[in-house]
């Protein structure tokens, strides 16, 4: 855990693993749009609107995962006071949000043709739209105070709190009624969908969190240097 | 050309189908942009401010 907690050491890292997680995204995004927009059925009741899927559920999962790991890092910025645990998790919010608007926006576009419907206030749709406001709220608050570590603190803690709403989104389908659809991917019994949806949705979900991993060390390094900014400008004061 | 637009009509949801996905590269390549950006404006920064640090040091 420190050895990774130590900036120039991430730095490091994240240049090696850049190129690969770059190349990996390129291929993913160009084999499974393809997969996704041509190179799969249509759905038996849904048409061509099943395509919307491939963007929507690895939109999603992301957006779960990135708030997961986000809360996470959040913990560990509070128990072990480690610069570069605070920074991560501001560094994954926006493109956390960014995931969640995709999920809902692209869940409305599916949810007008096949439900009849932009929208129901059911568990799941609910829940994630609290799960974009945790998003919007954690990178308001952490921005709010004139003292940085007042800010991290408050975001971190409303972070950890917020993750009660992650198993609530998961499970949202099978506790409560709704017009969606329950999980069909990861179940007990093995996916309940044909391997030529499953694939693209697969090779798309790679796409994502490639993608995630790509701008997530970006804007790490951005965080680590205006960091480093401060204290220049701070010694700068002083002298 | 039949095909091609067989393919944008999408069975009839092209608007539905179509919106999702240009909404989609929107958001994800604005993203990548806006990070990319930002990184490049604060390294910039902080070498103006290391330069002045070092003139200052000589002085």
């Amino acid at each position: 855990m420190h050895r990774f907690a130590n900036p120039n050491r991430f730095l490091k890292i994240a240049d090696r693993m850049m190129p690969w997680a770059f190349g990996l995204m390129v291929l993913a995004f160009g084999s499974g749009l393809y997969l996704a927009l041509l190179g799969s059925p249509p759905d038996y009741q849904q048409g061509e609107t099943v395509r919307i899927m491939y963007i929507h559920v690895p939109a999603a999962w992301m957006a779960l995962f990135t708030y997961t790991t986000m809360a996470i890092a959040s913990g560990a910025a509070l128990i072990w006071k480690h610069p570069l645990a605070v920074l991560s998790a501001k560094a994954a919010a926006p493109i956390g949000a960014g995931f969640t608007i995709i999920c809902l926006a692209t869940g409305s576009l599916w949810g007008k043709p096949m439900w009849g419907t932009w929208w129901v206030w059911d568990a799941r749709l609910t829940s994630v739209l609290v799960l974009l406001f945790l998003y919007l709220g954690y990178m308001a608050l952490i921005n709010a105070f004139d003292n940085p570590e007042r800010g991290q603190k408050a975001a971190s803690l409303l972070a950890i709190v917020g993750a009660v709403n992650v198993p609530i989104i998961k499970y949202s389908v099978d506790w409560w009624n709704t017009l969606h659809q329950p999980a069909s991917v990861v179940r007990l019994d093995g996916p309940a969908i044909h391997p030529d949806m499953l694939w693209p949705l697969l090779i798309m979900i790679v796409a994502f969190k490639m993608f995630l991993i790509v701008t997530l060390i970006i804007r790490i390094k951005t965080e680590l240097a205006a960091a480093r900014l401060r204290n220049v400008q701070m010694s700068l004061q002083d002298s | 050309m039949e095909s091609l637009s067989t393919f944008l009509d999408m069975g009839g949801y092209g608007g539905f189908v179509w919106s999702a996905y240009g909404l989609a590269a929107f958001i994800l390549i604005g993203l990548a942009i806006q990070s990319l950006v930002t990184l490049k404006h604060t390294e910039t920064m902080l070498q103006q401010v290391r330069a002045i640090r070092r003139e200052t040091s000589d002085e």
